[in-house]
């Protein structure tokens, strides 16, 4: 129900730098999402889940928002519809949001038999933002369910006031170089194939012992997100391979980094940046452990707060352009979505996302029993995946247009035969037509 | 638990195929779950969206209501006659891009009929309501026929072969026969005689065209050269 609030009293937001250009991608078939999943040890009860969604509102009050257009920019303005819905999930996720369903929200709330998911739009947070919500949400419903869960790590106290820091636009805070990056890359090579329907999204998530990861990670003296990476960037080098093109282009895979890290920053908003890595087949043949190697060093070189800020610098640099800034937001929003479908993802054959170690409270691990990070579908890339470990396990989900799992297959084989376990699941055999 | 024979990985209990590689899974020691609940529902959500319906019937209204009004001004006020042939211009294009939208499936054959039909309804209003020489029987009808036939060739073509070099040896054929038509149906509304010139020309130039082509289709030795010779 509409409650009518003063204007005056109705609190907005400017869309931070990286939410920016999301409103301007949004198509009718196609969204900038992504979605949390916990599976709990017991079946949800959605009345129960409705309850903590209001309870945990007032304490996010950057997620209590809808979209709304200025003249100039898309603005996010608080939400005057009560809570967000609670859905009962589907077999196709991560779809398209429309700002005025939903009753406005930018995030869904889901359940299925044992399972909470929560999908994001990506102008209200990203992972780090996102997981804080999330796992405060699973844990005021674990409190309604009867246990007794205490605040701390992602969990967030409710009763607490915002703090204004958490609503900072961290962009514009900490930028202050006066050097920008410039980030043109050859055109990436991208998997082709038969593709799901319109709405329909082949997700696989392979779920991986923490421990046996670390330990080959550590044989080559890099971290998880960097050997998985290395291994994602390997299957897709070797798909190329297979097609035996005369002249073979540059595999290339993009790695969002969290930022929060380098300015100390609380943000729950947006506040990431995009490394983009690749390898040129031209050059010569790759095996796995030079593509190990190569993408460490990359990563070691670029990952240090002077180039972070010269990056985002380049990307402040498309807001603060008076062209840009006196254009209307139609015109705007047309030429991200051209630029966008033309060039957004040209430059990277995949994306992997890592939000890292979810840690809750000792007393709500027991009740949780898998956690996992589903990254929206991409417009031409064959493979979007978003890792999350959470206690011993790492649950590595694809996020697929295509039909045939032809990169999944290869790149859990590929780990199969470094001797790593993978158990899998998925909602393919659901949608495998793709008819409904 | 189950592990794919194919690809190694454990699999979900009771899945009844590997999802990476649709292997079966056959595993004497796991009884059948009845009622088993897989990780995601079995229900399918498509979101409403505006349907194609929506936006044929808005652009058709933003064309129909200025056309209407100047058809009636026309009649009443002018006695030129000009604005039917503008009303009828959008007649055909609402017939050629907007009429095939309205279509669950689209039949290629059966649309491209339709437009030929609308094409030369349009060039007879011409004929009716301007001179009445015989361009429409001896020009307009033989080259709109000619073109609706060759039409439906390339569709049969293009559903038959993918290939480049036919397509292309089909394109360059196509573009002979019309200068062929189009000359001989000029000729001979103008001056009253056969007389093909110029087609000869455009023949030599299309044949050997069209035979490099189809020879490129067929020799892969040739094929292989072509693309070392002439890589880009």
């Amino acid at each position: 129900m509409k409650k009518k609030i003063p204007l005056r009293q109705r609190t907005w937001y400017k869309l931070d730098n990286a939410a920016k250009v999301f409103p301007g991608q949004n198509s009718s078939s196609w969204s900038n999402v992504f979605r949390l999943s916990a599976t709990l040890t017991e079946k949800v009860n959605p009345e129960l889940l409705e309850k903590a969604v209001s309870m945990v509102m007032p304490r996010f009050p950057t997620f209590d928002v809808r979209m709304r257009a200025g003249f100039f920019w898309h603005y996010l303005e608080k939400n005057p519809y009560g809570i967000p819905p609670v859905l009962p999930d589907i077999a196709n996720p991560c779809q398209r949001f429309k700002w005025k369903e939903n009753n406005g929200y930018l995030f869904k709330v889901y359940y299925y038999e044992k399972r909470i998911s929560v999908e994001f739009y990506h102008s209200v947070t990203d992972g780090y933002g996102g997981s804080c919500f999330f796992m405060t949400l699973v844990a005021v419903y674990l409190r309604l369910t009867g246990k007794d869960i205490p605040c701390g790590d992602s969990v967030f106290d409710i009763n607490e006031k915002p703090k204004p820091e958490e609503a900072e636009d961290s962009y514009s805070e900490n930028c202050n170089s006066k050097a920008k990056a410039k980030r043109m890359q050859k055109f990436a090579y991208h998997f082709k194939g038969e593709r799901f329907p319109k709405h329909f999204l082949g997700v696989t998530t392979g779920y991986i012992p923490v421990s046996v990861i670390k330990e080959k990670a550590k044989e080559h003296n890099v971290t998880v997100t960097e050997y998985l990476a290395a291994i994602l960037l390997f299957t897709l080098y070797n798909l190329q391979k297979k097609e035996n093109k005369r002249k073979e282009k540059p595999v290339g895979i993009q790695i969002p980094v969290n930022l929060r890290s380098f300015f100390g920053s609380t943000t729950l908003r947006n506040f990431m940046l995009c490394y983009t890595f690749q390898i040129d087949p031209n050059m010569g043949e790759y095996t796995l452990p030079e593509i190990i190697k190569q993408l460490s060093l990359y990563l070691r070189f670029i990952n240090n707060e002077k180039e972070v800020q010269a990056m985002m610098k380049g990307n402040i640099g498309f807001e603060k352009n008076p062209v840009m800034r006196i254009l209307p937001s139609v015109l705007k929003d047309f030429g991200i979505s051209m630029v966008y479908k033309i060039a957004g993802e040209k430059q990277t054959s995949c994306l992997i996302t890592n939000v890292g170690v979810l840690k809750a409270p000792k007393e709500m691990e027991n009740y949780i029993e898998k956690l996992c990070l589903i990254t929206g579908p991409a417009m031409i890339n064959g493979a979007r995946c978003g890792v999350l470990s959470y206690k011993d396990t790492l649950a590595f989900t694809f996020s697929n247009i295509y039909k045939d799992p032809v990169i999944q297959r290869e790149f859990f084989t590929t780990l199969i035969k470094l001797g790593i376990p993978v158990k899998i699941e998925s909602n393919r055999h659901l949608i495998k037509g793709g008819e409904n | 638990m189950s592990y794919c024979v194919n690809c190694g990985v454990e699999l979900e209990k009771g899945c009844p195929d590997c999802p990476l590689c649709d292997t079966p899974v056959i595993n004497p020691k796991e009884k059948p779950i009845e009622n088993k609940k897989f990780v995601y529902p079995e229900t399918i959500n498509i979101p409403s969206s505006l349907s194609k319906k929506y936006w044929v019937f808005l652009i058709t209204m933003i064309i129909l209501i200025p056309n209407l009004v100047m058809l009636i001004l026309n009649a009443l006020f002018f006695d030129n006659h000009v604005f039917p042939y503008i009303s009828g211009g959008f007649a055909v294009a609402w017939i050629w891009f907007l009429f095939p939208l309205l279509w669950e499936k689209i039949m290629p054959m059966l649309i491209l009929a339709i437009d030929a039909l609308a094409l030369l309804t349009y060039l007879y209003t011409f004929r009716i309501f301007g001179d009445d020489s015989g361009w429409f029987a001896l020009v307009a009808l033989p080259v709109v026929i000619v073109m609706w036939a060759l039409g439906n060739g390339f569709i049969f073509l293009f559903k038959k072969t993918k290939r480049k070099s036919i397509r292309t040896a089909a394109v360059l054929g196509a573009i002979n026969i019309m200068s062929f038509v189009i000359e001989i149906c000029l000729n001979m509304f103008y001056l009253g005689r056969l007389q093909i010139p110029v087609s000869v020309i455009v023949t030599a130039c299309c044949v050997s065209l069209m035979i490099f082509f189809i020879v490129l289709a067929k020799s892969k030795r040739l094929n292989a050269w072509v693309s070392r010779k002439f890589f880009m």
